[in-house]
């Protein structure tokens, strides 16, 4: 047999024996949900208060972390920066590398900010639905729509920031963060290293998506069976699927186009 | 990466920074660093602009290597 089929007949093995370990996790993993006492949220009003305030609270708490956290890194970065030469070559690099840093966060604190509000109003219908007094929540619904806006708006104003310091070390970079064609000015201001920086980051994060969206509805499907969450969430997780796969593809296929057809 | 440079030999001995070498070439601070470093390979037009600046050829400034 030669190597190449020998290669393949590996290839091939791994994927079956990969196919039966799915086939018999989703075999124990639907029996288990199907014998076992799955808790439901409780009912006990005063814990629901408590899960609620602590919601609020918690929100509140992880937003000013992070904002305090980007705030120390950016003005440590603009000292540094203030501080060097265009000869500091190193410094410069670090700079720049580390500044990815706030952006993470900023991002992160972004996204968990959308969930966290979304969990904390599914927790006051819910505690609304079993009769609990609302108004005692006055004071955690006014925190966490005041975190809420304040999440969005540090965050903006952290990110611009350091966009705003990147073409400080920058100057051919062109784009304003509220400008809604802000992406498309700056990486057409980018050149051909940083725009293939840009493109594999890109591709490593459509990997990162498929495969969120393949766990994502395999845990959908079962919450749908377990706690009868409905078909929503399968949806909306293929939908993202078959975005992601048909906008990768059909970009490919526009760059693969013949000359003259 | 295959290829192995001497950008940054020649750069000093023209005696500017990495973002003047990147002006000269139309080109970034952080491309020439990143080729310096060896992170990124230039094309072909990158390559001829940076070796033409340094008055050299291009196989004096990326050797290819196996």
């Amino acid at each position: 047999m030669s190597d190449s089929k020998k290669k393949t007949l590996k290839i091939v093995i791994i994927f079956v024996l990969v196919l039966l370990a799915c086939f018999v996790g989703g075999y124990f993993t639907g029996k288990f949900l199907g014998e076992a006492h799955i808790p439901s949220m409780t009912k006990d009003v005063s814990t629901l208060m408590t899960i609620i305030k602590g919601t609020a609270f918690g929100f509140c708490g992880i937003n000013i972390v992070a904002c305090v956290l980007c705030i120390c890194m950016y003005y440590q970065l603009k000292k540094k920066w203030k501080s060097c030469t265009l000869d500091d070559e190193g410094v410069l690099d670090q700079i720049e590398y580390k500044g990815n840093i706030p952006m993470i966060i900023s991002s992160i604190a972004l996204v968990l900010n959308m969930l966290l509000f979304t969990v904390f109003i599914w927790f006051i219908e819910y505690a609304d639905k079993l009769g609990a007094d609302i108004i005692n929540c006055k004071l955690s619904v006014l925190i966490t729509f005041a975190t809420y806006i304040f999440g969005f708006v540090w965050v903006l104003i952290i990110q611009g920031r350091m966009v705003a310091l990147e073409k400080k070390m920058n100057p051919e970079k062109k784009g304003h963060i509220l400008d809604f064609k802000f992406e498309k000015d700056w990486i057409n201001s980018c050149d051909e290293a940083q725009k293939g920086a840009i493109y594999r980051s890109a591709y490593s994060a459509f990997k990162a998506t498929n495969f969120a969206c393949l766990a994502g509805w395999v845990v959908s499907f079962l919450c749908m069976l377990a706690f009868d969450t409905g078909l929503l969430p399968v949806i909306l997780v293929t939908a993202i699927y078959l975005i992601s796969i048909l906008s990768f593809q059909i970009a490919a296929m526009k760059f693969e186009r013949p000359v003259n057809n | 990466m295959p290829l192995r440079n001497h950008l940054k030999e020649y750069r000093v001995k023209l005696g500017v920074n990495q973002q003047q070498m990147g002006a000269l070439v139309g080109t970034s601070r952080q491309t020439i660093s990143q080729i310096e470093r060896g992170d990124y390979s230039p094309s072909v037009s990158l390559a001829l602009k940076i070796a033409k600046v340094c008055e050299v050829s291009v196989e004096d400034i990326f050797q290819y290597e196996e």
